[in-house]
């Protein structure tokens, strides 16, 4: 029972036990960098937007309403931070991040195609990064949560905090995008 | 089911979100219609991808954002934190204080001009002058049975 287990450990960091914080940190930093990466395209920001997020949550906390899950809340950080990142000035992007797609030698994929399917497997998932990066970040936010994170429209609305109805609409929107994508890198072959 | 409500459905049904009504529509209509058949199959492929492609953290990634957490609030921050909001609320009352004594002092100034006129005014009447002195009736034709008419027919007729 995930949700019960953060709900004490959120107890306990309330009550002063930081060591409680550090167990989450350690549950959901994996999930979150994913989020991120798929979000930014680039390992060098999504490290530091991880970072970000859970230093957001570790100052916030007592704006988090045990009523909803920690997860949700903490997802919620973690794409508007991830979105704030791309908004950020070209001068300031210049200096600090890197480009998106542009990866460190560190980033390593968690699940590696065998031999004979990697090169349709490689192709095929440089389209979606490709297809990825001409999503608005609320497409990419929508169809991330979904296809990434595994999580329900229920449970999208509440880290977007929009309607259900919205959350059906941009990931059939970011779909139908990212096939066009798909369509259209076929044809330039 | 005619293709435009089933391209409408097919993200949800990828998803499982479709109703067991519309699940079997769509089903039996993705059966007859290769093309929306061949829609369907290119989400899939999307939806596939997705799956064998994920990211693991780099390495030490939690510890260094363990290390960058800062300590929790001292009994001081929360002071100063309270001293901070303090600051505000003396800011905000200076700001509504000022704003009093301008609106105060201006009531009160109009008050204080009107009563010097209407004092000047009595003054002035006290000391025999016309409240009209002051005005351009002064240069009003004297009436001829004043004393000062009379002075001034005087006058026009050792002109003459």
């Amino acid at each position: 029972m995930p949700f019960e287990n953060d709900h004490i450990l959120i107890r306990r960091f309330k009550e002063g036990d930081r060591s409680s914080f550090e167990e989450l940190v350690h549950k959901y930093h994996g999930r979150i960098y994913n989020l991120c990466r798929y979000m930014l395209n680039n390992s060098k920001d999504a490290e530091d937007a991880t970072q970000d997020s859970f230093l957001k949550s570790f100052r916030n906390f007592e704006k988090f309403d045990p009523a909803f899950p920690f997860s949700t809340w903490l997802y919620r950080i973690a794409v508007n931070t991830c979105i704030d990142y791309r908004r950020k000035p070209f001068f300031l992007s210049f200096l600090k991040r890197s480009k998106e797609g542009e990866d460190s030698e560190y980033d390593h994929p968690s699940a590696l195609p065998s031999p004979e399917e990697s090169y349709e497997s490689k192709e095929l998932g440089l389209q979606i990064d490709a297809g990825l990066r001409s999503l608005s970040p609320k497409l990419r936010a929508a169809i991330v949560l979904k296809e990434v994170e595994g999580l329900s429209y229920e449970e999208i609305a509440g880290v977007l905090d929009v309607s259900i109805g919205t959350v059906k609409s941009r990931i059939s929107r970011a779909r139908e995008e990212l096939k066009k994508n798909l369509a259209g890198f076929r044809e330039q072959k | 089911m005619r293709c435009t409500e089933s391209t409408k459905l097919l993200s949800e049904y990828l998803d499982g979100e479709l109703s067991p009504g519309d699940r079997e529509s769509l089903e039996s209509h993705l059966n007859e219609c290769a093309r929306c058949s061949g829609e369907y199959q290119a989400f899939l492929k999307i939806h596939e991808s997705f799956k064998t492609r994920g990211f693991d953290a780099p390495p030490g990634l939690a510890a260094r954002i363990i290390e960058s957490l800062p300590e929790r609030k001292a009994q001081t921050e929360e002071k100063a934190d309270f001293w901070s909001a303090h600051t505000v609320f003396t800011r905000f009352a200076g700001a509504f204080t000022l704003m009093i004594l301008i609106a105060a002092g201006t009531i009160s100034g109009s008050f204080l001009a009107k009563s010097f006129i209407t004092q000047s005014n009595t003054n002035s009447l006290e000391n025999g002058f016309a409240t009209a002195s002051l005005s351009l009736d002064v240069f009003e034709p004297a009436p001829q049975d004043s004393a000062i008419g009379a002075d001034l027919l005087m006058e026009g007729s050792n002109e003459k």
